[in-house]
């Protein structure tokens, strides 16, 4: 696990900085998993049931690798109406991967939820930067989704399809 | 900051751990009537394995995300993108983008805070979608234990870019000003 060598290396860094931010960033993470956890583990749960009722022959049909520019346009439509970060998502995503989607329709849809998410965008982004900033990142970034999935359409042609995880 | 500071019981036991147990408890009937028994132990086998796998990996990733956040203050960020402009602003408000931690109640206090130091449109375009799209700490937490490290690279490739083309973009459109109201050019 290449992620706790990471965490030891920015560990010292904090440490041999003055003050005690290391312990602050300690806290932090664990502050993190304390409010986190119960979630995941319930998202957890969910996503399994869930990926026992998927039709696994229509997730497949709709959004698999040979669906070609039908699942990426079926990943850009729907993720913007994924609430929530990826507390959310990614069970979901990793549910729908496992029933047989491709790596095109799960990134484009990946891209939607993250630029269009339409709970951010009324949470945060026009109560905090306004209406115009909102509406010129959203028109700048409309391109993204279908483009992102285009991308990883031709890598999984070059490179073959990503190994299924865990 | 949106609202008062709520205890950590409060916000671990929130609305969305309610809507995740609820959806948990339909998609659990749903699974047992629709394919019986048998359904429910094998999705719980595969929590419990998914759990197992993803506790120690989701902790370090929590961990690294609080510590780099510790280190990394919020005001050295602004100055980064808020005295740069040009292409090289877009590329470093994208990384820059990239490297902040933490969801939206982190992100966007710093992308007013860069508006305010007087950042670009197309930095700042590219700060919140280089954020929302490659975000370091959802992909340690999120991407990579759930998904796997061939997956996490093949979406890193797909859309690294994209962020950038999102800034050039942004500045092409002729708008005057873009911000919370102020009426300044940005």
């Amino acid at each position: 696990m290449i992620i706790w060598v990471m965490v030891a290396a920015v560990f010292l860094i904090a440490f041999r900085q003055p003050g005690t931010r290391h312990h602050q960033g300690v806290k932090r993470g664990f502050d993190m998993f304390l409010v986190n956890g119960p979630r995941i583990c319930v998202a957890i749960l969910a996503a399994g049931f869930i990926s026992q009722i998927l039709p696994e022959d229509l997730v497949a049909e709709w959004l698999g690798e040979s669906a070609g520019w039908q699942g990426i346009l079926i990943g850009c439509a729907v993720g913007p109406f994924f609430p929530g970060g990826p507390l959310v998502i990614m069970p979901l995503v990793l549910a729908l991967f496992k029933a047989g989607a491709g790596v095109p329709a799960l990134v484009a849809l990946l891209a939607t939820a993250s630029t269009w998410g339409i709970h951010r965008i009324f949470m945060f982004e026009i109560p905090m930067m306004g209406g115009r900033f909102t509406g010129l990142r959203l028109f700048s970034s409309i391109a993204i989704p279908p483009l992102a999935g285009l991308l990883a359409a031709l890598l999984v042609h070059f490179l073959g399809p990503p190994a299924m995880p865990h | 900051m949106r609202r008062p500071k709520r205890s950590r019981a409060a916000e671990a036991f929130g609305p969305s751990f309610w809507v995740f147990s609820g959806v948990a408890a339909i998609a659990a009937w749903a699974a047992w009537e629709l394919k019986g028994a048998a359904a429910i132990s094998v999705a719980l086998a595969g929590d419990l394995d998914i759990l197992l796998f993803l506790l120690p990996r989701m902790i370090g990733g929590m961990l690294l995300a609080g510590l780099v956040q510790a280190i990394l203050p919020p005001e050295l960020v602004a100055k980064w993108v808020g005295e740069e402009s040009g292409f090289r602003g877009i590329v470093i408000g994208a990384a820059v983008g990239a490297l902040t931690p933490g969801g939206p109640m982190t992100s966007f206090p710093i992308i007013v805070a860069f508006y305010m130091s007087g950042a670009d449109r197309g930095a700042l375009v590219a700060y919140l979608t280089g954020w929302s799209l490659l975000g370091f700490q959802r992909t340690l937490v999120w991407e990579l234990p759930l998904m796997g490290g061939e997956f996490t690279l093949y979406k890193i490739a797909a859309v690294i870019a994209l962020p950038i083309l999102a800034g050039m973009i942004a500045r092409l459109i002729p708008m005057g000003s873009v911000g919370p109201g102020r009426g300044e050019e940005v």
